[in-house]
């Protein structure tokens, strides 16, 4: 096995890997970029196609001629417009951008001094009305680097001060940027001081290469900035990971609850605990972004809770915990049970624990699950935790924030169904009592990054796992020959939210087929899928529809999905060879068809507008 | 430390050009030898600067044609020894 890229590896090994790489990128998941600079960039690219082949992505990119930004983002003809890419990057710098207004500046001249600050403004107005004409022209996230503050000024120390402070200038600009990136959803920025900041300065500029190679940065710091924007690109092309599974003695308290006690171990404002405290409170944080929290710990349950209900210096409580397994099993037993309490797979997990006994275990029985062994220092535990690539994220949706209650509004639902489960029929008067309502919409606008999430994190009830980044889904709004739609739903115990998709191609004038029907697990087993498709049906007959098709492709996980078109009247094609790689082709005709069992749910057509929520 | 400092300098060369270390003698250069550009010859110095403690300028390293200039270079940087 070859050792891990890392941002210390030398050059030479990231050619050399980046050259084998495109002679052979194997299975790969292909991810076009589109690149343009005002420096040369082309050095960056052997490093950042290196990492992303280490989170499973093959790079394919193009480059724009340097210094020609404005021509390359408004230019239709352009090679970065012609290059439709899912992610165009573009790493502008004050000192090339704006060169005559910034000469002006450095002559301290009172009178211009008005003048070349807001020439400098104008032009970076100038770049935010070109990023966002490109941001409509294409359907690829569009990744801005941040005008990184030079490492030294012509006033030197008085610059912080000064009315022609290039280093205020820059800020102002970065202002302007964020602003910019706040009205369009698919323009993001790329922290490029923060990344100078982590290697150093000294480190990350180079005057040498500026002169050699025109590039001011060093390749150190391009491999740092190559390692920040794989994990950027990864967060926006890759599933994030669900849950936290956390052990408890020396992870989330110092010490051991069943042997020091509750009054014995560190957790609190003061001394070791605050350490711990921190990473509860991060912990916290995640929780606030969607991942669910849990626990798998050899401890007694009774001992472990005390701690959690009574002591004072806890940040994580008992209603932050989605699921627990305390008890003296072994872990990677503990994590199985967690996943089918939560239906979710283990590859969503991420597992922390300071014992490498313990990591060792988890690694060996189930290598899906991400593995986080924390080090032997405690208050180095927050900036380890941050550091788990497969807890990045590039879109926060309604959903993530509102889903640890959703979860815990899952708990009492669960409660009322067990009480009704033996029975079939107080199960239907279980559904009946829930009080469900679908609503179906065309997807706008807004949808669109819940949308590729769920088409890249549904595993169960998903009938092709056709995975999709947000600028496929968006090319795909954009196509008339597609129709996109979106479901909420909503029952007596709180807001499922968006849990649901169906993407419809009109193959011909009387043809639809279901190329994507997917719903969360949470909403599985009430007959939301029966709605749904009742619903999406009758608008897809009022669009000309009379043959709807649809192809079920079986996974490992989709086993909840497989009777989905059967159920529904759907037929096995003509002339269709079951079980061949494409999967198993359905059909069904005329439309309507048979009567879905879906009384218990009241579902609606929402007629807005698509895009102008 | 001159004995040996083609050799030295060979592996740190082969470490960011990608180029097996067997196929570096002294007439390997910059612009020839696959792998050795101006970018990795930029890493190239540093990885000199770093391990031997000297430091090469753009208009020295700007002379430099071959492996084998690198050497003298360096070999002279360092003095007698």
């Amino acid at each position: 096995m070859t050792a891990p890229l890392t941002p210390e590896s030398s050059t030479g090994v990231f050619h050399r890997r980046w050259r084998e790489l495109t002679d052979s990128p194997g299975s790969l998941r292909p991810v076009s970029i589109a690149v343009t600079a005002s420096f040369t960039v082309d050095t960056l690219l052997p490093y950042l196609g290196g990492f992303l082949a280490q989170r499973g992505l093959f790079a394919k990119f193009t480059v724009a001629p340097f210094g020609q930004i404005y021509q390359s983002l408004l230019d239709p003809g352009s090679e970065l417009r012609a290059a439709e890419a899912d992610v165009t990057l573009i790493l502008p710098r004050l000192e090339d951008l704006c060169a005559r207004p910034l000469a002006d500046l450095a002559l301290l001249d009172p009178d211009k001094l008005v003048d070349a600050r807001a020439d400098v403004h104008a032009e970076i107005d100038r770049l935010c009305g070109a990023l966002a004409a490109f941001e409509t022209a294409t359907a690829g996230t569009v990744l801005v680097g941040t005008l990184p503050a030079p490492p030294h000024t012509p006033l030197g120390v008085l610059d912080a001060s000064h009315p022609a402070s290039l280093v205020q200038l820059g800020r102002e600009c970065n202002v302007t940027l964020w602003n910019a990136a706040q009205k369009r959803r698919r323009l993001r920025l790329i922290d490029v001081d923060q990344v100078i900041a982590e290697l150093g300065a000294s480190k990350a500029w180079d005057p040498r290469m500026a002169v050699l190679a025109g590039c001011p940065l060093s390749t150190a710091a391009l491999r740092h900035l190559a390692d920040h924007l794989t994990r950027t690109i990864a967060a926006l092309m890759l599933p994030a990971a669900k849950v936290v599974v956390l052990d408890l003695d020396n992870t989330l308290w110092g010490g051991i609850v069943g042997e020091d006690g509750p009054g014995g171990i560190a957790i609190g404002p003061t001394g070791l605990g605050a350490a711990f405290a921190a990473f509860q409170d991060a912990l916290l944080a995640l929780r606030a972004q969607g991942v669910l929290l849990a626990i798998a710990s050899k401890n007694n349950e009774a001992d472990a809770f005390e701690v959690f209900d009574n002591h004072p210096g806890m940040r994580l409580r008992r209603e932050h915990l989605a699921a627990h397994r305390i008890s003296w099993q072994s872990k990677s037993e503990s994590l199985r049970e967690l996943a089918a309490e939560l239906s979710l797979g283990v590859d969503s997990f991420v597992f922390v624990d300071d014992s490498p006994t313990e990591c060792a275990e988890v690694r060996g029985v189930l290598p899906e699950v991400t593995v986080v062994q924390l080090p032997a220092e405690p208050a180095r535990y927050v900036e380890v935790l941050r550091a788990v690539r497969q807890l990045d994220r590039m879109t926060l949706t309604d959903e993530d924030r509102m889903r640890a209650a959703a979860y815990a509004a899952e708990k009492l639902r669960t409660a009322a169904r067990s009480a009704a489960e033996a029975d079939p029929d107080a199960l239907r008067a279980h559904l009946r009592s829930l009080g469900l309502v679908v609503h179906v919409r065309r997807i706008g606008d807004a949808d669109v990054a819940r949308a590729a999430q769920l088409t890249q994190k549904t595993n169960q009830f998903n009938l092709s796992t056709i995975r999709r980044s947000e600028a496929e889904v968006e090319a795909l709004r954009r196509d008339p020959a597609w129709r996109l739609y979106a479901l909420d739903v909503t029952d007596r115990f709180g807001d499922y939210g968006t849990t649901g998709l169906v993407f419809a191609h009109r193959v011909d004038d009387a043809t639809w087929d279901l190329d994507t029907v997917l719903l969360s697990c949470r909403v599985l087993g009430r007959g939301v899928e029966s709605a749904l498709l009742r619903v999406v049906t009758a608008e897809l007959i009022e669009a000309g529809a009379q043959r709807l098709t649809g192809r079920l492709i079986p996974t490992k996980k989709n086993a909840p999905v497989r009777d989905f078109l059967p159920r529904h009247g759907f037929v096995p094609a003509p002339g269709a060879a079951p079980g061949d790689g494409d999967g198993e082709a359905f059909v069904k005709q005329p439309l309507p068809g048979a009567a879905f069992d879906d009384d218990h749910v009241t579902a609606h057509l929402d007629r807005g507008e698509p895009g102008a929520s | 430390m001159k004995d040996g400092l083609h050799e030295r300098l060979a592996a740190l060369l082969a470490d960011v050009c990608g180029a097996p270390i067997s196929s570096l003698g002294p007439e390997a250069a910059p612009g020839v030898t696959p792998g050795w550009d101006s970018v990795t010859n930029l890493d190239f110095i540093t990885a000199i600067e770093d391990d031997l403690g000297v430091e090469i300028t753009t208009t020295e390293s700007m002379a430099v044609k071959s492996l084998g200039d690198m050497v003298r270079l360096v070999a002279a940087k360092l003095g007698p020894s």
